[in-house]
């Protein structure tokens, strides 16, 4: 980048007709600056980076270095979501999505490589300060499990769903369970952008019939992307299309179809106890009543196999007033009394 | 001044006359040549009356002053006798040299020579050793001796496990009485309570912060009642029902839940469901050693507290667990 920069500086510089303006207009009598290349050649400043563009083939050599992600699979992957929006705004300055190559998504890439599937799903957690780089250790991790061909439930920003969503309304299917219509789409586009490749190779089906209203019936047997389709273009059924969706994974994933990987960024938000929606009595929705949130918390059980969970918890991703610490345990159990403290540990 | 050299007296007098009629004031320098020429024909006008005469400068008296004190003292003098009891700091009489007090700018530390900050604070210069000593030996007579057999401070804690403490005070004002009198302090540590692991868990719930986790010791502190007595019977009463009601368990203690728990316990908890989800599904089974540092470092990382040991301790033990260490 800074390559780039100096060579722009100095094309600007020859505009001035061999920079004989400038020094024109230096004060005679005092001996003439000379700002030319060939003078006071510029130091140029290049980026480290790697042309191993793949990270299943990045090791430890690399380590530090910058390898770029190509612009259609940025876009494919992370369209509607998963880069940090102030990364996404650097890429957008520099035409170009470039991650840095660090330990701690390299170490879990090669933990995934020597996963065992057939014991319940592993559950990888980042953790560390804001800003430390858990987020786009997440979006190397998704690149990863891309090119493995997992297929990818990938949660952008957890948190968005449980106090900055669009739209809330009360199930239809189940009393007590809350919808997100527009978030929901979203989010079945953003899946279905992910894997639409890896569907259409593998060839997922349901296993049973979904009834959707009087008319609109999803066959048992039905190819899985049907469902998906179907919830981008109807938003009333979009949050039990997730739920579906999610249950037929499962079902798959531990019959040895395909294998699965959660990534979900702020996994902590799933055990807040508050939402910020309220109901009629003025009190704050449990989140635990959100359709995806059950669906989504169905995948971090154990009775399932073949897949991976990577997740990251983030103290930002709690409420204020549990913000403390930026440690896993703390950040995850929030369901404790505080009422008797005995000592600081809760 | 009108300063005329050379002129002849003659001169002068023309000057002085012409002066008088206008009403200037001269002064002359040869005054007195001028009086004595004059002597004869002029009485001569004195304006000023006397002659200014310097007179010597005051002399202050200096008195007599006495040495301080220290300079007259011996080396091995009896300190006890100068010093016997509390008194504010008197810099003569103290032989040190004491400084105190936040230097000027460019100033060393004051010195004790009327030295404010040395005089406000107390000083123990009345409780030296050898004159505790000394005091201490007069006090002899009037004490018994300590009891045997609780000589050491654990046989103390054990045939003495309550300690009460409370303070008296006397004044020398219109009234002898101090309020704080009345406070009594009850301590004693749990050890010496026979509780067991229910009956201490429902004593700490009832009363909060009065138990210091560190020194295990419950502090009761009475000052409700006007006198010291009654807060003492006070103290002891409470100390009694604490005790009962602690050993007592209620019907409605059942419902006691995970989130109510002070202390984490392995069984039935989540995470040992978990690891038997793991040991069902391994088919080479796990080995023992593990599962027990499994189970031991999920205790510690919930009942010792979070930090970085911990939780790379309960990340070394699920590689272990799981396959990838």
């Amino acid at each position: 980048m800074a390559r780039l920069l100096s060579r722009n500086i100095f094309q600007s510089f020859s505009d001035f007709g061999g920079c004989s303006a400038l020094v024109r207009n230096v004060a005679v009598g005092r001996e003439a600056r000379w700002w030319s290349n060939e003078a006071s050649p510029a130091v140029k400043v290049t980026a480290p980076r790697t042309s191993l563009n793949q990270p299943g083939l990045q090791t430890e050599e690399q380590l530090g270095l910058w390898y770029t992600l190509e612009q259609d699979i940025a876009k494919q992957l992370f369209g509607l979501g998963g880069i940090p929006k102030q990364f996404a705004t650097q890429c957008k300055t520099f035409a170009e999505t470039c991650l840095m190559i660090r330990k701690p998504a390299l170490t879990t890439i090669d933990y995934i490589k020597k996963t065992n599937l057939a014991l319940p799903p592993n559950k990888f957690i980042l953790y560390g300060r804001e800003g430390v780089g858990k987020s786009l250790s997440l979006v190397h991790i998704t690149h990863f499990l891309s090119q493995d061909n997992w297929l990818l439930v990938h949660i952008p920003w957890a948190p968005r769903w449980r106090r900055g969503f669009k739209e809330i309304t009360a199930s239809a299917t189940v009393p007590g369970r809350y919808d997100h219509p527009l978030d929901a789409v979203i989010w079945l586009q953003h899946f279905k952008s992910q894997n639409s490749q890896l569907l259409k190779t593998l060839q997922l089906e349901t296993s049973e019939e979904y009834k959707w209203s009087r008319r609109e019936v999803t066959e048992a047997g039905a190819p899985l992307i049907d469902i998906v389709e179907l919830g981008i273009s109807r938003a009333r059924f979009a949050s039990d299309c997730i739920m579906a969706v999610t249950t037929e994974l499962k079902k798959h994933a531990t019959h040895q179809r395909c294998k699965i990987a959660v990534v979900a960024d702020g996994i902590n938000t799933f055990f807040c106890l508050t939402s910020r929606y309220r109901l009629e009595d003025l009190t704050y929705l449990n989140p635990e009543n959100f359709t995806i949130f059950q669906a989504f918390m169905q995948l971090f059980n154990n009775n399932w196999r073949n897949g991976v969970v990577v997740a990251s918890v983030d103290s930002l991703a709690n409420d204020g007033a549990r913000r403390e610490s930026y440690l896993p345990r703390y950040l995850l159990r929030q369901k404790v009394r505080s009422a008797l403290i005995l000592d600081g540990r809760h | 001044m009108l300063k005329l050299g050379g002129v002849t007296p003659r001169l002068y007098s023309q000057v002085l006359r012409l002066a008088a009629s206008c009403n200037i004031h001269t002064t002359l320098s040869t005054f007195s040549e001028l009086k004595a020429e004059e002597n004869e024909e002029f009485r001569t006008l004195e304006l000023r009356s006397k002659k200014f005469v310097r007179q010597p400068a005051r002399v202050m008296k200096s008195h007599n002053v006495v040495p301080p004190r220290y300079k007259r003292q011996k080396v091995d003098q009896d300190w006890g006798n100068v010093w016997p009891a509390a008194r504010t700091f008197h810099p003569a009489s103290v032989p040190l040299p004491v400084r105190q007090g936040y230097p000027a700018s460019g100033q060393v530390t004051p010195d004790k020579w009327g030295n404010a900050e040395l005089m406000k604070i107390p000083n123990f210069l009345h409780l030296t050793p050898p004159v505790i000593k000394r005091q201490c030996e007069a006090l002899k007579k009037f004490c018994t001796p300590w009891p045997s057999g609780i000589e050491t401070a654990a046989e103390q804690e054990k045939y003495f496990p309550v300690m009460v403490s409370k303070s008296t005070y006397l004044h020398s004002s219109p009234t002898l009485r101090d309020q704080k009198a009345r406070i009594v302090t009850l301590r004693v540590s749990l050890k010496s309570l026979d509780l067991d692991d229910h009956g201490r868990d429902k004593l700490l719930r009832l009363v909060k912060n009065r138990h210091d986790p560190t020194t295990d010791c419950l502090t009761i502190v009475a000052d409700r009642c006007p006198l010291s007595q009654q807060n003492y019977d006070y103290c002891f009463y409470l100390l009694t029902v604490l005790y009962n009601e602690s050993m007592k368990t209620e019907p409605w203690e059942h419902e006691k839940e995970v989130a109510d728990r002070e202390r984490y316990i392995w069984e039935g908890s989540p995470s040992q469901a978990a690891l038997q989800a793991i040991i069902d599904s391994n088919e080479d089974s796990t080995p023992e050693e593990v599962i027990e540092e499994y189970k031991k470092v999920v205790i510690d990382l919930h009942n010792e507290g979070e930090d970085e040991p911990t939780l790379s301790r309960y990340r070394d033990s699920v590689m272990k667990l799981v396959g990838l260490a």
